[in-house]
């Protein structure tokens, strides 16, 4: 299995040098010239030139990108075009937010997701089933602003029980209810789309399991149904869902790009936004770098992952 | 996106190899039609697709004014005159609606073409001459894979300049690494199959058996992987409308007449604003997905019998 995981990193490299190439030259495509979004009206022409030559502009595309690359290798993002601090800075600011509402949509996600799949799939052409199958298409299908959108208006607006968005109550104490309080629509509104899916897989992954021959054996033999899907068959319908896992990640963060926005939620979604509106390329070049890199971490770990959980999977 | 990988990425078994017994092309696409016709939402989707389709072909007719016009009521509550009110500047909302639907097909099947073609190719290459060519093109996946799609899709629309044309464009760039597995997956394992060696033997011309001998036996995942595609393309533009990198006002999408509802007092007031939108979008998506279910039901080789 070792042999397996260094050969899956080594594939990772390349991958890894094209994501930092790609990230890098889409956003130096960009037309508008970044010096006029913070030199003065009245700059003449000789003083932007003087601020693009600082900025180090000038150069050649292929020595900006192994200068920032070099630089990137040290933990330096470069400085924002619009705020002029250091970009890993502002986006560290961010990481921890982000994190906590993917985190908490994931978690709400599968809680739910999982044994609504199973029971879904043992009871499959039942009213229960046709019920669930129903709502997780609606999950999949409902756009995440419009059901964020429709949650304000009916939790924040009409009821007035939770917040219409931040991340705490202005002036308030900042408690860590508080921050809960915020939480819940953002993650819910996250959960909906990944929990939909994973229904959906839960539930053909069971299917497939529990036609298989082994488990007739297992009631046979007289085995009570209960312990037949919940030992014998979930653990193995468990196996395939981790790859899942792994492509939810790029889902999350596209999700969350949108729903920050919306609910004014301080992370690296609502800073992409922000960044794009002001031009801001090496910070969005940073946030993009840190997405691929998550997600072709998260692919790395469901690999491994999978390989330890499947014995029948040969490493050569 | 997330629908789409569902079975189909994993198993991308050939789906009517020729030695199944089946007969005639004929009898395999009328069995396939029954079964789909057998999936009561899958009809139920197709039903609604095609009312949607109808409404975006015969918009100039059934939309009950112009959708640019602006008529001296602003915001106006939906009455006989204006079956869903007016917007803030004093547009037709149902007219917008309508007209809106075409902007969502366009997008949907346009990006969804361009991204087959690509990704067929691309993954027939891969699979077919396999060796460093399949490694080269399967890491360009990957790092195409690795980026969070909105993320990057709404990046390259706000460097290219936020319209139709470009967001068809970005959407059929970037979608094909899926199409590209799952073309590669097939054709690794047809290539093995001895009527593809007799071709060879034959000395058919390589693109011949790739095009005309093994393309044709992946069509069915390709086609529901298409149709999950064009669901999640209508999201994304419907997405990049809202958050103002799409669509511009003032053509009408269902994102971009969304986007107002951002504001509080649009969001409790005036609902007409915003919720027929948003259940157009909600319709037109979960129609797809539904077809998109049934297709992959009535494909399924391991339910043929």
């Amino acid at each position: 299995m070792f042999p397996y995981i260094v050969r899956r990193l080594l594939i990772a490299i390349p991958v890894l040098f094209g994501v930092t190439v790609f990230s890098f030259f889409i956003v130096n495509l960009a037309p508008g010239n970044p010096v006029e979004m913070f030199i003065s009206p009245d700059a003449t022409q000789a003083d932007i030139e003087l601020k693009k030559e600082a900025l180090g502009l000038n150069d050649p595309i292929y020595v900006q990108y192994w200068r920032w690359l070099q630089n990137l290798l040290q933990g330096d993002f470069g400085y924002s075009f619009s705020t002029y601090a250091p970009v890993g800075e502002m986006v560290a600011s961010r990481v921890l937010p982000t994190l906590l509402l993917m985190g908490s949509a994931l978690l709400l996600a599968y809680i739910f997701a999982i044994p609504i799949g199973v029971i879904s799939a043992t009871r499959q052409y039942s009213w229960i089933d046709y019920l669930t199958t129903g709502f997780s298409f609606m999950g999949i299908s409902i756009p995440n602003f419009f059901l964020g959108l429709g949650l304000i208006y009916l939790f924040a607006v009409q009821w007035q029980i939770l917040p219409s968005g931040g991340m705490n109550t202005l002036g308030g104490d900042g408690g860590f209810g508080d921050t809960i309080m915020h939480l819940l629509l953002p993650a819910f509104v996250l959960a909906t789309g990944i929990a939909g899916s994973m229904v959906r897989y839960v539930r053909s992954s069971m299917l497939e399991i529990l036609g298989q021959d082994y488990l007739r054996t297992a009631r046979s033999k007289g085995l009570r149904e209960f312990l037949v899907v919940n030992k014998h068959a979930f653990r193995n319908a468990l196996i395939p869902i981790i790859t899942v896992v792994g492509m939810d990640i790029p889902l999350l963060i596209g999700g969350a790009v949108v729903t920050e926005q919306i609910f004014q939620w301080p992370g690296l979604g609502q800073l992409t936004i922000q960044s794009i509106l002001s031009r801001d390329y090496p910070t969005l070049m940073a946030i993009n770098f840190i997405a691929a890199i998550t997600v072709l971490l998260s692919n790395l770990l469901a690999d491994i992952l999978y390989s330890v959980a499947d014995p029948r999977i040969k490493y050569n | 996106m997330s629908l789409a990988n569902l079975k189909t990425e994993q198993e991308p078994v050939l789906q009517h190899p020729p030695d199944l017994g089946l007969g005639e092309e004929e009898s395999y696409l009328k069995m396939i039609t029954k079964r789909f016709f057998k999936h009561r939402l899958a009809v139920v989707g197709l039903v609604i697709f095609i009312v949607i389709t109808l409404m975006a072909i015969l918009a100039p007719w059934i939309s009950p004014r112009d959708p640019y016009e602006i008529t001296g009521d602003f915001a106006a509550e939906p009455s006989a005159e204006y079956w869903l009110g007016t917007d803030q500047v004093g547009r037709d909302i149902a007219s917008r609606l309508i007209y809106a639907s075409r902007v969502s097909l366009a997008v949907g099947i346009g990006a969804v073409a361009i991204y087959v073609v690509i990704g067929t190719v691309l993954g027939a290459i891969a699979g077919y001459f396999g060796k460093w060519v399949d490694m080269c093109i399967m890491r360009l996946t990957d790092v195409f894979m690795s980026f969070p799609y909105l993320m990057v899709i709404l990046v390259l629309v706000s460097i290219m300049g936020p319209s139709l044309y470009n967001i068809i464009i970005v959407l059929g760039l970037l979608g094909w690494p899926g199409i590209a597995r799952i073309v590669r997956g097939s054709v690794l394992s047809i290539k093995e199959m001895d009527y593809v060696k007799a071709g060879i033997t034959l000395g058919y011309s390589t693109p011949k058996i790739v095009f005309q001998h093994i393309l044709p036996n992946c069509l069915a995942p390709i086609l529901v992987n298409a149709t999950f595609g064009i669901a999640s393309a209508i999201i994304m533009e419907a997405s990049l409308s809202f958050l103002g990198m799409g669509v511009q006002p003032p053509t009408a999408s269902w994102g971009n007449m969304l986007t107002e509802a951002q504001s509080l007092t649009v969001l409790s007031t005036q609902l007409w604003l915003w919720i027929p939108p948003g259940l157009m979008i909600l319709l037109a998506v979960l129609s797809i997905n539904f077809m998109g279910d049934g297709l992959r039901d009535a494909m399924d080789p391991k339910s043929l019998k």
